[in-house]
């Protein structure tokens, strides 16, 4: 698990901001909870979102969940290959998994989120 | 564990129900269900299938069609009964396979008390996609399985109930229950399908054979009419299993479930009678 990113309690993570804009993606736990991937849809580049925000949806072979903004800000970039090869999320969740990168209105909402640590500690205290 | 027996609706009216019923477990920390039946013969869509294989199916022509939030395959409502159940994200079984088996077994145990032959499914069957495993450890790494077959009752999926048959479809079992989930930020709402009899008013090809049809239990009291299901002895020492296995009391309040304003019922509503959401895929 990368040191430097932050997570939010419904598993996304997000990079600190380089040039203005953060990569935001979802935890190895969450892809594994998930297991079988079928489905995937992203948001449009340019869509304003506030934090808490559906951003998209994920379908595993029993289940649907939403994929959150861990910060408010604009879509910037979608990975749009992913929908086409989503055993990457599995394979490389914090690297070629990427699912959108945003341009956060306020940087400081990223340091708000939780640190390693912390999400470890969430983890550990929920059911798969 | 509180649940409420609706009167037969309509798609969208049931689908706007069951997700305030998803917003009120979350808003109360309770788990909520809320058992239904269809006013009119209606297709109830996975969240991500798409229409056009729904409405190409000959067999399927003139058949309402809403989506619903959950995943999964497509139902084809009016000879079932449908359990939508509403458990706190952090529940203890509140996790994707746990709930599947809570709500699967307690069926079974039911049944089994019933003198009905039933059991969970293994999974895949005749070259079908396999559902969630709870021994997996992980995502798949070799590509996203293909999509099924459009009915969920033609899928197969670890922990589906299944009565045994001579020469049914699969040819050894016969599913009778399936289900699918959408997982939200504060509840998990969990869609099932119990197939009570064979669904007359649509066409062979796409009629599956139900508990009538399988081992009928004796003085059963459903009286299905391909339109709507009367209460029965079979549901309710279902949902009492059920609320055990969760670890709560049941508490069954008359009347119908009645959403909190902010629950979101209305906003919902609108979204489940429009083509943006039924068609977007």
């Amino acid at each position: 698990m990368q040191q430097d990113v932050r997570f939010a309690k419904s598993h996304e993570w997000i990079s600190p901001v380089v040039g203005g804009v953060a990569t935001v993606g979802i935890s190895a736990y969450a892809v594994e909870a998930l297991t079988d991937l079928v489905f995937m849809q992203l948001p449009t580049v340019g869509r304003k979102v506030k934090a808490g925000e559906s951003i998209g949806e994920i379908e595993s072979v029993k289940a649907v969940s939403d994929l959150y903004a861990p910060v408010s800000g604009e879509i910037v970039e979608v990975n749009t290959s992913l929908p086409d090869q989503l055993e990457t999320l599995g394979k490389d969740p914090f690297g070629a998994g990427w699912i959108v990168k945003i341009r956060p209105d306020q940087p400081a909402e990223i340091e708000a989120l939780l640190d390693r640590a912390a999400y470890e500690a969430l983890i550990g205290s929920q059911p798969h | 564990m509180i649940a409420w027996w609706d009167p037969p609706a309509d798609g969208a009216t049931n689908m706007a129900l069951d997700e305030a019923l998803a917003a009120e477990a979350a808003r109360l920390d309770r788990v909520l269900v809320r058992i239904s039946t269809w006013s009119e013969p209606t297709l109830s869509l996975g969240a991500f299938q798409a229409i056009a294989e729904a409405r190409a199916h000959r067999a399927l022509e003139g058949v309402k069609i809403v989506r619903r939030p959950s995943g999964g395959g497509a139902i084809l409502h009016g000879s079932d009964v449908t359990l939508a159940v509403a458990v706190p994200r952090l529940h203890p079984r509140g996790g994707t396979q746990q709930l599947y088996d809570a709500v699967h077994g307690a069926l079974v145990a039911e049944l089994t008390a019933r003198g009905v032959v039933a059991g969970l499914s293994p999974g895949a069957a005749r070259g079908e996609r396999s559902g969630s495993d709870p021994e997996a450890s992980g995502a798949s790494t070799s590509g996203p399985p293909a999509e099924g077959p459009l009915l969920c009752f033609d899928r197969r999926a670890v922990g589906d109930v299944v009565l045994p048959v001579a020469d049914g479809r699969f040819g050894s079992d016969s599913k009778i229950l399936g289900s699918a989930q959408r997982r939200l930020r504060g509840a998990v709402l969990q869609h099932g399908s119990l197939l009570l009899g064979a669904n007359r008013l649509v066409a062979e090809d796409v009629r599956h054979p139900g508990l009538d049809q399988l081992q009928p239990i004796p003085g059963s009291d459903w009286g299905w009419r391909g339109g709507s299901s009367g209460g029965t002895a079979l549901v309710r020492g279902w949902l009492t299993r059920l609320a055990a296995t969760l670890g709560d009391g049941l508490e069954t309040p008359a009347g119908r479930f009645s959403p909190s304003p902010e629950a979101g019922y209305e906003e919902g509503l609108d979204r489940f009678r429009q083509d943006s959401w039924n068609a977007r895929r």
